[in-house]
């Protein structure tokens, strides 16, 4: 009995269910705003779950159910399910949906400021040292001042280079990680600029 | 040109005009530091004429749009590098530009690819071109374009103090004309062909009665100028005086019209190969239009000869009335192609081909007749929203329409612009970006 009011239940909802899904205009394009989505994903596992239960009640007839059930469960609506081309899960609406938080987004964690950010290549194995090798994506921010010590890319009388900037006694070095490369020392009439500070590099284990 | 603002006087308004100094050049040596100090030319499509100089440039007597022919020789001598127009590079480096500006002001508006005006109400306690030196510096270190800024109580006297801070080079780019004092010693010295908004042609008019000087113009009798410029010249008139009549748009407005029009890389003989370059022309102005969420009436196509050169010359268009309207690439192009055969002569050299769209009305506000099919026109809705999605995601032309052409990005097809000296898309491309030792 507990099972057949359950049914009767479920089979209201899912006609309003229905409803929704016609709202939401579920055979027409894809929902698009995210509610939609989801209010959408509710109401058919709804329906789903309705379906189950009809299954079980025709398990029921067969199993010789009382007529006074019978009576009751004679009114049957017609519903028309929308197809969908894609898998859905059946089931239960996952617990977890309430805790659905944003997805991890890299630009966030290794971009400060997007504007004056800038992607180079790396040429060259001059900053090995410090684990930056050829082909490498360098990420710089324009908008960073470099301190003593950061890894910079600069301009030096017309050409790119990545380099460790030291400033010691306001004299100014650009420093290779690789003891192959010497020291560029920074003196007056050189062309010199630091463009921005290299803050991380993406390194690719393919 | 926008509605005049009831202005309360309480609150005196301060526009800043920011723009990008030789924009386009600017941009190239953001990636190529050798160019500093070079003089640099900027092509515009199809390599044609100088569309961006740098002062140096300048300096050698290379006028905005000189054809590159003409300019050859000056080229060659001073070892002028000459780029093809890099829209992509550009485009991206004016976005960066336009948000670090942002970070200055609540209110802006973006004027052009490279200029901003911004409104610096309420920043009065502030030394504003301090202020202003500081939006520079910014600017420069952010994104590495060079600015020139003018600071005045209205749009038309921010323009004016851009414009001669830029020229001059004094005060490090930046030119506040609030006050009485210089705004009269600009003005004085200042052509009226050199105010915002006076063409060639008001400029003679203005001549012609006597006004030669930016100054002239703002003491001249306002009804005359009326008479003269109409109701624009009028608000120009105003706008010297310091009494803004020109608010700041935030919001850019839908366009009316849409034009995709470009010049082939080389002559074009055959109808096929006008198909299927004003195919793609129907694709972006759709893209544009769907943008902006319109459906376009009118559809007019032409084609034409080239003017520069001997032989026979042709020119012709055809409209095409589309009754419900529409924003379906698929049924514009279907149309394009029917107007360019009636239009189409055999036995011409074509130079030039494009398409415009007018009548651009909301989609919402769609009007079906008697015959139309209106499950057609939502289904056709539908496949264009399917065909932007995809092409937002996997990149520009992943899917396209067959009239388009089938050609790989390698071999251009003959209607396809020149661009022989472009350089990379630094800040777009995986495959283009700069390598650095």
């Amino acid at each position: 009995m507990n099972l057949e009011r359950h049914f009767n239940l479920a089979q209201t909802k899912a006609t309003q269910s229905l409803d929704v899904l016609h709202a939401a205009n579920i055979d027409g394009p894809v929902p698009a705003d995210e509610y939609k989505e989801n209010s959408v994903r509710r109401a058919f596992q709804r329906a789903q779950s309705a379906c189950f239960l009809k299954e079980a009640r025709i398990r029921l007839k067969q199993d010789k159910v009382p007529s006074s059930t019978k009576k009751k469960s004679a009114i049957k609506p017609s519903v028309r399910l929308p197809f969908f081309g894609c898998a859905v899960s059946c089931g239960f609406p996952s617990p977890a949906d309430d805790y659905i938080e944003k997805k991890l987004d890299l630009n966030e964690y290794l971009i400060d400021k997007p504007s004056a950010t800038f992607f180079v290549r790396v040429a060259g194995d001059s900053m090995i040292g410090v684990g930056i090798h050829p082909d490498d994506l360098l990420i710089v921010d324009r908008s960073k001042e470099p301190r003593n010590k950061s890894i910079v890319l600069a301009i030096v009388n017309g050409e790119f280079t990545v380099k460790r900037y030291i400033c010691r006694n306001s004299k100014i070095t650009l420093k290779a990680e690789n003891p192959a490369y010497q020291d560029i020392v920074i003196v007056e009439g050189m062309q010199f600029e630091v463009v921005g500070v290299c803050t991380n590099v993406i390194h690719s284990l393919k | 040109m926008s509605t005049p603002r009831v202005l309360s006087p309480a609150t005196p308004n301060v526009f800043a005009l920011v723009d990008g100094n030789s924009f386009y050049c600017s941009c190239e040596r953001v990636f190529n530091p050798s160019l500093n100090n070079q003089p640099v030319i900027v092509l515009s499509n199809n390599d044609g004429c100088a569309v961006s100089r740098s002062d140096e440039a300048k300096a050698l007597g290379i006028k905005m749009g000189d054809p590159l022919h003409l300019i050859k020789d000056i080229v060659k001598r001073n070892r002028v590098r000459v780029y093809s127009s890099n829209y992509a590079l550009y485009g991206d480096l004016s976005a960066r530009m336009m948000s670090t500006l942002a970070q200055f002001t609540p209110e802006m508006e973006v004027y052009s690819i490279d200029e901003a005006f911004l409104s610096l109400d309420g920043f009065g306690n502030r030394d504003l071109s301090e202020y202003a030196r500081e939006i520079r510096r910014v600017v420069r270190r952010d994104t590495g374009i060079p600015t020139a800024i003018g600071i005045g109580p209205t749009k038309v006297l921010a323009k004016v103090a851009n414009r001669v801070a830029k020229k001059n080079n004094r005060n490090d780019g930046v030119l506040n004309l609030c006050d009485r004092a210089t705004q009269e010693e600009v003005l004085h010295t200042l052509p009226v062909e050199d105010v915002w908004g006076i063409g060639a042609r008001s400029a003679a008019k203005l001549n012609h009665v006597g006004v030669r000087t930016a100054k002239q113009l703002r003491d001249a009798n306002l009804d005359e100028m009326q008479r003269l410029l109409t109701i624009v010249g009028r608000r120009i008139v105003l706008e010297l005086r310091g009494e803004s009549c020109l608010a700041l748009e935030m919001i850019q407005e839908d366009r009316k019209q849409i034009v995709c029009s470009k010049s082939f890389g080389r002559p074009v003989y055959t109808l096929a190969e006008l198909q299927e370059a004003v195919a793609n022309y129907v694709t972006r102005a759709c893209e544009k239009l769907r943008r902006q969420d319109g459906i376009c009436h009118t559809m007019s196509v032409f084609i034409q000869t080239n003017r520069f050169k001997d032989g026979p010359q042709y020119y012709n268009s055809g409209m095409i009335k589309m009754d419900a309207g529409t924003s379906s690439t698929i049924r514009l192009s279907a149309a394009a192609n029917r107007v360019l055969e009636q239009i189409f002569r055999e036995g011409i050299e074509y130079k030039k081909a494009g398409v415009i769209f007018s009548d651009i009305r909301p989609s919402a506000s769609v009007q079906f007749s008697l015959f139309d099919d209106q499950g057609q026109h939502s289904q056709d809705a539908k496949v264009m929203k399917v065909m932007d999605a995809i092409n937002a995601r996997m990149g520009r032309n992943t899917l396209k329409i067959g009239a388009c052409g089938n050609t790989s990005p390698s071999e251009a097809p003959a209607w396809e612009m020149q661009a022989k000296m472009r350089t990379p898309c630094y800040t777009t491309r995986w495959a283009d970006l700069l390598k650095v030792k």
